[in-house]
């Protein structure tokens, strides 16, 4: 599913690698949570992952992506196969909920029908169907959160990314944000989330695979946030 | 690729930096307009470039033997020249007037308008000359066999002091495209830093665009679509400028020379040919513009 072999990035701005000689493999299906401290490549990583920056030097494949060597729209049809989640929503201030849904249909150029089918499903399984008429600013938190979600997976992406999905949310809520991406994990959808929060990954117990100065230093099947116990 | 969502996104953008809008279609306006303007005085220099070739005369003015004796042409010397330019291929015409009849052609020419002239000259002082009318009045090879002629003083070719009258015109041509030039490079920078607010003031939606892969055309075309439209709105106005300036501007200044037939008019078909391509050239401009400066703007 996505393979990382050797994979080194350095920016033009910094001697020190982001991400240094990382090989790894994650599979089909499987929930995995990148931790380590600031600064230690988590966000490196996924911006590979998305080709938002591009290697250094190693190689990234995913699904049939082999993704350091895409160029121009095949970058584009890469995105379309992945859901992306940022930690404070990016939610379009001026759109209602169901059109900040649809707006990531509609920019790929998916049929009117597509649309008006797939955006109600997604809010319906996100539990905000009632609230699709609704601005983001007259939404909590959490709520911005599932809607951000709800866009990321409507394409039905095959891998979802979330960059500390958790981070601006207080535990409770955080909690429905976990169920919620383990029950489209559960869906058959890869997820590979970066997180600080020790709770949810202590309590999920999945893969953790742990950065510290763009090394990897950890790769838990059954993991903990902390030391492996 | 979806139309719709790309036209609604360019006219939301027009809305959305409204007065931006404004001073970019008053501005392309006036480019336009003055662009169409030297075109279309291109095209009155060279109307009225044929209206006076088509009464072009070459004048072969005789010595004054000829001038003082002959009054009709009928002496030796006369003939000789006559029959020579009369057999030359490229000749329309050729008309012989005597020193008398010149005399009174210049006073019924500037009696009115330069009375002391005429009245300072006397009739000595022309000469007797045959007038002819050449096919192509640009081409004067029929007249060379009587050009070294020994009766023959001088060949007065009126299309000399033509090509002073028109340079003034291409003058007048050469500063309204210069001015346009200006006005063009103003409607540039203002389209460039239209397409820079409008890329600003949408960052968040092309940052969401370009995360689940929206192609290049749904992320740029909106912006490079709201230059054009802005562009042909702007063109729209020129045109509608044109015709009034014609109909309230320049057909009452010039319409003593119009009917004089001293300079050719701009008629409405000049305007209607002019303006399309007028649009044209904005549109493409404006397109190119807004695509460079979103690429300088956009990382992809």
């Amino acid at each position: 599913m996505i393979t990382f072999d050797s994979v080194t990035k350095v920016y033009s701005t910094s001697t020190r690698p982001a991400l240094d000689n990382i090989s790894l493999t994650i599979d089909k299906g499987e929930f995995v949570f990148l931790i380590g401290p600031s600064g230690s490549g988590k966000s490196t990583f996924l911006e590979l992952m998305i080709r938002e920056e591009n290697v250094t030097s190693g190689d990234i494949r995913f699904a049939d992506f082999h993704v350091n060597r895409l160029k121009g729209g095949q970058i584009n049809q890469l995105r379309r196969r992945i859901g992306y989640v940022f930690q404070d929503f990016r939610l379009l201030p001026k759109m209602n909920v169901h059109d900040n849904v649809a707006f990531a249909l509609e920019v790929i150029g998916k049929k009117r029908s597509q649309i008006t089918k797939a955006v109600p499903e997604v809010l319906d399984m996100v539990g905000l169907a009632a609230k699709a008429d609704r601005m983001p600013n007259e939404l909590s938190g959490g709520e911005q959160q599932r809607v951000a979600v709800a866009r990321a997976v409507v394409n039905r992406p095959l891998l979802l990314l979330a960059d500390e999905p958790t981070g601006n949310l207080d535990p409770e809520t955080s909690d429905g944000i976990m169920a919620l991406l383990s029950q489209i994990n559960r869906g058959g959808t890869t997820v590979v989330m970066s997180t600080h929060n020790a709770r949810a990954v202590d309590d999920m117990r999945r893969r953790v695979i742990e950065l510290h100065l763009g090394t990897l230093v950890r790769d838990d099947t059954h993991g903990v946030y902390g030391e492996s116990r | 690729m979806k139309l719709g969502f790309v036209f609604r996104e360019a006219l939301r953008g027009l809305g959305r930096n409204i007065t931006m809008t404004i001073a970019l279609v008053i501005t392309t306006a006036i480019s336009l307009a003055l662009l169409a303007t030297g075109f279309l005085v291109t095209q009155m220099t060279e109307d009225t470039k044929d209206i006076y070739l088509d009464r072009v005369e070459v004048m072969i003015q005789f010595d004054e033997e000829v001038s003082a004796t002959d009054p009709d042409c009928s002496s030796e010397a006369c003939l000789e020249v006559r029959n020579l330019v009369e057999g030359a291929d490229g000749v329309d015409s050729v008309i012989y007037r005597s020193r008398e009849q010149s005399y009174e052609r210049f006073l019924e020419v500037f009696q009115d308008t330069d009375p002391q002239l005429a009245a300072e000259t006397s009739p000595d002082a022309l000469p007797a000359a045959l007038h002819v009318r050449l096919s192509d009045p640009l081409d004067q090879s029929p007249l060379e066999p009587v050009r070294d002629l020994p009766q023959v003083d001088t060949i007065v070719d009126q299309v000399d002091d033509l090509r002073g009258a028109t340079d003034n015109l291409d003058a007048v041509r050469n500063a309204t495209f210069l001015v346009a030039a200006v006005q063009a490079i103003a409607a540039i920078f203002l389209i460039a830093n239209m397409v820079q607010i409008a890329a600003f003031s949408r960052r968040e939606e092309m940052a969401i665009m370009r995360m689940v892969g929206a192609s290049r055309w749904y992320t740029q075309a909106p912006f490079v679509l709201e230059a054009i439209f802005a562009t042909l709105i702007g063109a729209v106005l020129a045109t509608a400028g044109l015709f009034l300036g014609k109909e309230f501007v320049i057909d009452k200044a010039l319409r003593g020379l119009y009917d004089s037939q001293l300079i050719a008019p701009v008629t409405t078909d000049d305007i209607w040919l002019v303006a399309p391509i007028v649009a044209i050239v904005g549109v493409i401009f404006s397109g190119i513009t807004a695509q460079i400066a979103l690429r300088s703007y956009v990382r992809k």
